[in-house]
Formats: structure tokens, sequence, C-alpha cells
């Protein structure tokens, strides 16, 4: 018998959403009680800043331009590395992944993608490594298992859910509420029906269908709190927008607003103003410009409502590790996917924008006890890419070549014996439109440096450099200053330096998500 | 209006290869992402195996030029969808198949457009394999 494993992600939720990281609205005792036990990292940055490519490099724990999956569409193949796989052969670990998988696209009218087959027919797996997989995403619809288990025993609640894509597949921009903010929606699902406790209640099962002894990965995979903004309306009073102070991120002042975005690379401002469209996570036909105080307060309540019931949900599951014995013998590791704007800069939802407000992740670790670790907070720079030599090192395995992150840190000086001084992240998109944008971004030593290579809106002159100890909310871009070209200069050698290389052919989009 | 086009060199003689092509009830072996397909007429309905109904109309089954032409239609999300597949005779025994469609909306040209090109892929696989 060894370590256990609970691995713990939530889709699209920022670093400041949790109390531990100085989060004031939502209560996440659970969540802080974890980090107040264990490490919690200051500094953890996705790969990528969009679900498929930043959850291909959880899985595989390699870069995004080494696994391939370049931009959202992009399937992972269904025999890419897997650290479940790894564990599961290597260390005879029993594995399941309950929730949001999201490897392989969600759009699938051919029903190519084996995530989506296995959920259709009425399957469980095997997966990907994984013994065990039921499948959750962001409303009951799709193939997902969730959507399955709604349809079979609560069909009434499906239209409920606010409907993601438009009849046009793209992301709805249609509003609602009381401000009219876009992806917000009044839902009656019963909140023992909505995503959050059915991924709670799943992982549940599964643990408990475990023998005593077993050894076990589980990832646990909340869908939230991803727009869209519409948790179970008998939730919604938890938090009343109206009490909200509005984000330290929203400069109120629109000229301050616009000249922020104007002294950042073209594509920024060319989105607020609605005149540029380049990627798919952002509803195509909504002008971030348009967006109101109040609305962005709405939507912030919603995302707080969204992770109280998030740690609600884990609360059951680590009672029902304790009921079971496992506490002590159990690693959680909790995390998320990519960030997004809550009205930072006059924004929402995410793409091309390397700053915090979609880089830094909320990243816990609670070692098992067994293991002895101190509590502790870690400032080096960790990845995502970091998770799964982690959990190689937690099951006492080796870390495989394949994997080029290495284990997480329990203390800066840790971090310092193995060398860690960056982390990095990609973009690449190609729309439909013909629009192409590719950023490459390094984080060392308090300095964000983002090179905006040549596509269709940048000329490969443009960038981004910020320091974050004078600019934390990242408002003065500093890539023209001559003061720093020296320090921007080794910024972007160190990031290309450490990039591995992009081999073409480049993967081919099956679907826009 | 959103295009995407496909190619694939198969190592079969052009008349062989739009064998395959021409009958639009015959494309399970080289397209089996298309599900299941019935005739009435010159309508084609196929049903995906998500469940999912699409109706078809051929236009052109040419096979002077071997060119077959069809648009989906009596599709709430599709618009403006013609499908082109196009068998040219390279000389050498072998030929070149080219499958271009035209279509609204964008999502729905990104994905006919990654599995059309994965049929093409069965097409080749089909000729490889002789």
């Amino acid at each position: 018998m060894g370590r256990r494993i609970l691995f713990v992600t939530t889709d699209q939720q920022r670093y400041d959403g949790l109390g531990c990281n100085g989060g004031q609205v939502a209560a996440t005792p659970v969540i802080d009680g974890i980090a107040a036990s264990g490490v919690r990292f200051e500094r953890a940055h996705p790969q990528n800043v969009v679900c498929m490519p930043s959850r291909s490099t959880i899985i595989t724990g390699q870069h995004v331009h080494t696994h391939g999956v370049w931009m959202n569409g992009v399937p992972l193949p269904i025999d890419a590395p897997s650290v479940a796989r790894y564990l599961r052969e290597e260390g005879g670990y029993r594995t399941a992944l309950l929730g949001k998988a999201h490897f392989e696209p969600l759009l699938d009218p051919f029903l190519q993608f084996k995530e989506n087959q296995i959920a259709m027919n009425d399957s469980f797996g095997p997966i990907r490594g994984f013994e065990h997989a039921e499948f959750a995403t962001h409303a009951p619809r799709g193939y997902s298992h969730y959507s399955q288990w709604i349809a079979k025993n609560h069909p009434d609640v499906a239209n409920g859910f606010y409907p993601v894509l438009n009849f046009s597949l793209e992301v709805n921009e249609a509003g609602g509420g009381e401000t009219g903010a876009p992806q917000v929606s009044t839902n009656p699902v019963p909140k023992d029906q909505y995503q959050t406790d059915w991924v709670a209640d799943r992982t549940i099962a599964w643990l408990d269908s475990l023998d005593a002894e077993d050894d076990f990965f589980c990832w646990m995979s909340f869908p939230d709190p991803h727009h869209p903004w519409d948790p179970p309306a008998s939730e919604i009073g938890r938090v009343n927008w109206r009490d909200l102070d509005l984000p330290p991120g929203y400069p109120q002042d629109r000229a301050e607003r616009e000249a922020i975005l104007d002294a950042k690379p073209i594509h920024w401002r060319r989105w607020y103003d609605g005149t540029l469209v380049s990627n798919y996570e952002a509803p195509r036909d909504w002008v971030p410009a348009t967006l109101t105080p109040d609305q962005i307060l709405e939507i912030n309540a919603r995302v707080h409502v969204k992770n109280m019931l998030i740690d609600e949900a884990l609360g059951r599951v680590m009672a029902l590790i304790e009921s079971r014995g496992w506490t002590d013998s159990t690693d959680v590791i909790f995390t998320t996917d990519h960030g997004e704007f809550q009205g930072d800069y006059g924004l929402l939802f995410k793409g091309p924008y390397h700053v915090d407000s979609l880089m830094r992740l909320p990243m816990i670790w609670r070692p098992a006890k067994d293991a002895g670790a101190v509590p502790a907070v870690v400032k080096a720079p960790v990845g995502l890419i970091d998770l799964a030599p982690t959990f190689c090192e937690i099951a006492g395995l080796p870390v495989p070549e394949w994997m080029e992150g290495k284990p997480l840190p329990q203390s800066d000086s840790a971090a310092d014996e193995q060398g860690r001084e960056r982390v990095l992240t990609v973009w690449d998109s190609v729309h439909p439109n013909g629009t192409r944008i590719h950023l490459r971004t390094i984080y060392r030593d308090g300095w964000t440096c983002t090179s905006a290579l040549p596509g269709t809106v940048h000329d490969g002159t443009e960038g981004e450099l910020y320091c974050h100890a004078d600019d934390p909310l990242q408002r003065v871009n500093r890539w023209d200053d001559p003061s720093v070209r020296a320090l921007r200069d080794d910024l972007v050698a160190d990031c290309f330096e450490n990039l591995p290389t992009w081999e073409e052919p480049h993967m081919q989009i099956a679907a826009p998500v | 209006m959103p295009t995407r086009r496909s190619h694939v060199i198969v190592k079969g003689a052009p008349d062989e290869v739009w064998g395959l092509i021409r009958d639009p009830l015959g494309w399970n072996p080289w397209f089996p992402e298309m599900g299941e397909s019935s005739m009435e007429g010159d309508l084609r309905t196929i049903t995906l195996p998500s469940g999912l109904s699409i109706v078809e109309q051929i236009t052109t089954v040419d096979d002077e030029l071997r060119r077959f032409q069809y648009r989906i239609v009596e599709n709430f999300v599709i618009k403006d969808h013609l499908s082109t597949i196009d068998v040219f005779d390279l000389g050498d025994g072998t030929s070149l198949v080219s499958y271009s469609l035209e279509i609204q909306p964008d999502a729905m040209a990104i994905m006919l457009g990654y599995v059309t090109g994965q049929a093409l892929l069965h097409l080749r696989e089909i000729f490889e394999g002789e």
C-alpha cells in the first residue's frame, strides 16, 4: 500500500477565487483548510490558457508543442502519453476520471472521439489509462455521462440550462439575469442535480467501490466555475451582486481603461472594440466595450457562488476519504486548467491574453500525512506541466523521459535546488476568418514577458513586459521601455531557448471546441 | 463563405476509385463516420453515429469528369453547403482525389473539413491494402 492521490481540478478558476489566496467573497473553507496544512503555490501557470491544450499538458506532462494540442478543437491522440496509464501499468494504481475531460472535441456530430463514444454507448472506459470514466461538461448537452444521466432521470431540467452555443454553433452572446450580462441566466435545476454535485457524487461512488487496500489516482474534474454563469437558482442568493465592489482589475474610468489597452499589443484593443474576432472562446457577436459595471458584478457574484458549491462538494468527498480511513495516506492536489477575465481591463472570458487573470492559477498540494511534509508557501514559478511528474514521485515511480516537467517543490529552497527559474506559456490560434495569433510567454524573476510573433494581427515587433512587484495588475506595458530593454531581450531569449520546437505538420483542428 | 479542401493520392486507377465514390449508398467502406444512408429520388438521408439525421441532395454524378457533388438541405444549423469530390487521373495508375466544401457556419466548416479529410485517408488505405 502506497500513497493515494486525489487530484481535483476546476475549469477556468482564478487565483483570487479562493479564500486562501486572498479572495474576500466566496467562502472556501475546505480548500482553505487543505492549503493551511499543505503547500500553497503563489505562481502556478498553465502552459496554455484554454482547456484542451492545458488539460493535455496535465495528462501528458508535456509542453503544448510536444503533445501537439495547440488550440481548442485539436484532439489529443488516444494513444498519447498518459500519467494515468503510467500509474496504472507501472504502479498498479486504480484510476478514474470523474467530470470534465476535454482532451477531445465536445462538438462531435460524427461521433469520432472516444470520450463522446463511451458516454453514448453507456460505457465507463477504460480510456487513456483511466479504468473508470464518467464525463460531464458545462451543461447536460452533448454526449457526456452527465447528459445521459439528466436525460434519463431528470429530463425536465435540461432546458433550464443556458445554451452555451447559439444556433450558429458560436459561443452564445445572449444576456440574462438582472443586468443582461452575456452567458448569465436563471437555472431552475435543483442543486443536487447540478453538475458540481453530480461530479462529487460520482467520485464518492467510485471511491467507495474500492477495496480498503487499493492505491488510487482519482481525478475529480469540476466543469465549474466556467461560463455559462447559471448556477442553481436556489443558490444565487448566497451572494448579492449589489453588495460587491468592482474588482481591482477593472479600471472604472473609460479613458484610463482604453489607454491601458492601447499600450498593449493591438489585438487587445481591437477585441475590446469589437473589430477583431481571433478565437472561439468568447462570443463572436459580443463587444467587450459594451460591458457595464453592473454586469461585471452580477457575473462575479455567480462565479463566487459556483466556487462555494465546488468547495462544499469537495468537502463531501473529503468526508468520504476520512470515513474510509484514507486521510493520512492520501495526497490532495487542487488546481485548475486556466483562469479568466472577470472585468479586468473591461474584458470577460479568455483568449490570447497572457496576464495574471488567465495565467495565475490556484494550486494547492497537501501531501499525505504519512509523507511527513511541512506546510509551506511556494513563490517559485511552477506549471501544470509539473503535475504528472509529481504524481509519479508520490507513487514512488521514476519520472519517465517523455514528461517535460519536474516534481512540484514543497518549499522555495527545494525549488532552488531543482533550479527552477521560469514557467512558459504559449498561444497559437487560427480562426476560420483567417486570423492567426501566436504568443510566447515567460515568467521569471517577477516579470512576465510575452512576444507576439508574426501572424495576421502582429508583425513580430509587439510584445508585453510587466513587473509584478511594481505593477501587480499588469497595466503598464514596458515592452518598449529602453531602461529594461536588456532584461526584455534576455527574457525573450530565455523563453525561446527553453521552449520545445513546434514541429510541422501541426495536428489538424477537428472542431471549434 | 468558409471553404475547406482536402486531397490524397490513391494507388488505384481513376475508374476504380471513382467506382467507390459515384454510388451514393456505397460510401461506408471509405466514409464510415457518415453512418447509415438511404436514397429517395435524388435525396440521400444519412443518419450519423450520433443519431443526427441529415438530408442531402445529390446534384452531380458526372462519370466523364469523375465529379460528385451534393448539398445538405433541410438542416436548421447548416447553410449554403456544397461539397465536391473530384477524381483526377495522374497517368501512372494512381489518382488524385480532392474533396472540397463550402458551408456555413464556421463551426461546421471546421468539423466537416476534418471528417472529410479523414474519409479521404480511409479511401487511400483501401487501395494501399490491395
